[in-house]
C-alpha cells in the first residue's frame, strides 16, 4: 500500500500522516502475530517506523529544533525511529512485508540527494551528468527515491510517504540546480502520485483527498 | 467563526464579502501574522485572544493566505513567518464552524 501525504509547510501534514500510519498499522494486528519468533522484543518489533531523513546538522539550531519539535509530536504514537537520510533503497534491509512506514519527507531526502557533498566523494557517481542531461537525472530520481519507494509498496509494505507542495512561487527565476530541484520534487511526487493508493492534501490540518472533486474529508482504513 | 483559506488573491475577500455580507470581516490575516512577528509577539497566542474577544455571537468571517507552497525561504524571518502563518492557519481551522479553501474564485467547503 502506498498512501501519499502532501502539503505546504505547517499545513499539519506531519500530524495527519503520523496518525494515518499509526491507524492503518493498528488495524492490522501487526507486530502481535505469532510465528515470528525472536521478533518481538527486538528492534522493529512493533514493525511501525519513522524513516527520518533529516541530517542532525547540530550547528544549525533551526534544524535541531525542527527535529525536536518532531520527535515531540511523534513520541508515544509507537513508532522506531530509522535515520535513512539518503539511500532508502537500504529501507528493505529492515523493513519486512506488513510493516508499516512513515516516510518524512521527499522534499529532505531530494535536497540530500542531489545537494550532500559526502564521504563517499565523487568517485564513480554513475549520475555525474545528471545536471546537464534530463535523462540522467530522470535515472537518477528512479533509482535513488521513486524505485525504492515503490519496492516497498510492492513488496506488501504500507508505505506513507510525505510529500511538500513547493512550487508554487511567486519568484520562479531559479538557478539550474534549484530549478532541477523543483522539477525532481515533481516529477518524484506525481509518479508517485500515480501510483499510490490515495493522495492526500492536507490544507490547514484537514486532509483532502486528491482526485475526489468534493473536498471530503478522507478517512482511509484499512 | 468561518474561515477562508487560499494562495494571494484566488477570492477569498469576495467570496466573503458576497456569502457573509452581514458578518464581520477580517481580512490578510497572514498579514497581521507578520506585524504581530516584528512586534514581538506570538501569532499563535495572538489568534487564540482574538477568538476570545469575539465570542459573543456576532458572525465572524477571518480569510487568510496559504503562504506555504513555495521553496524554503532563505531569509530566517520570512521561514518563520511562514511557519506562524501556517501554524495559525491551522488553529483557526481547528476553531471554525467551517472552513472554506479558494482556488480561482471557487470555494469548497472543507469542513
Amino acid at each position: 500500500m502506498l498512501i501519499l501525504v502532501t502539503g505546504g509547510s505547517a499545513s499539519g501534514k506531519s500530524a495527519y500522516a503520523e496518525d494515518l500510519a499509526v491507524r492503518l498499522h493498528s488495524g492490522t494486528g501487526a507486530g502481535e502475530m505469532p510465528g515470528e519468533p525472536g521478533r518481538r522484543g527486538s528492534l522493529g518489533a512493533s514493525g511501525l517506523w519513522y524513516a527520518a531523513t533529516m541530517y542532525h546538522d547540530l550547528s544549525d539550531e533551526e534544524t535541531v529544533r525542527r527535529i525536536e519539535k518532531h520527535r515531540r509530536q511523534r513520541a508515544g504514537k509507537g513508532f522506531e525511529t530509522l535515520e535513512q537520510p539518503r539511500g532508502i533503497g537500504a529501507l528493505k534491509m529492515r523493513v519486512r512485508p506488513g510493516d508499516t512506514v512513515l516516510l518524512e519527507d521527499l522534499s529532505n531526502l531530494l535536497a540530500n540527494e542531489l545537494f550532500f557533498v559526502g564521504d563517499e566523494g565523487s568517485a564513480k557517481d554513475p549520475y555525474s551528468e545528471k545536471w546537464d542531461n534530463e535523462t540522467v537525472f530522470e535515472s537518477f530520481l528512479r533509482e535513488r527515491i521513486i524505485g525504492p519507494v515503490l519496492k516497498l509498496h510492492k513488496s506488501g509494505v504500507r508505505v506513507v510517504a510525505v510529500g511538500n507542495r513547493i512550487a508554487e512561487e511567486t519568484d520562479t527565476s531559479w538557478d539550474r540546480y534549484t530549478a532541477a530541484y523543483v522539477a525532481g520534487l515533481q516529477k518524484i511526487q506525481t509518479e508517485l502520485g500515480k501510483a499510490a493508493d490515495q493522495v492526500v492534501e492536507v490544507v490547514c490540518g484537514i486532509p483532502v483527498i486528491a482526485g475526489s472533486g468534493d473536498g471530503s474529508e478522507g478517512v482511509m482504513t484499512e | 467563526m468561518i474561515f477562508i483559506i487560499g494562495g494571494a488573491s484566488e477570492g477569498q475577500a469576495e467570496y466573503a464579502a458576497a456569502q457573509y455580507p452581514m458578518a464581520g470581516i477580517i481580512g490578510a490575516y497572514h498579514m497581521r501574522v507578520r506585524e504581530q512577528m516584528t512586534k514581538g509577539l506570538d501569532p499563535l497566542m495572538e489568534a487564540e485572544k482574538l477568538l476570545q474577544k469575539n465570542d459573543v455571537g456576532d458572525e465572524l468571517v477571518i480569510w487568510s493566505c496559504e503562504i506555504g507552497c513555495g521553496l524554503v525561504p532563505a531569509d530566517p524571518f520570512e521561514r518563520a513567518w511562514r511557519e506562524a502563518s501556517g501554524r495559525v492557519n491551522c488553529y483557526f481551522a481547528a476553531q471554525a464552524d467551517r472552513v472554506i479553501r479558494m482556488v480561482c474564485g471557487i470555494g469548497t467547503v472543507l469542513k
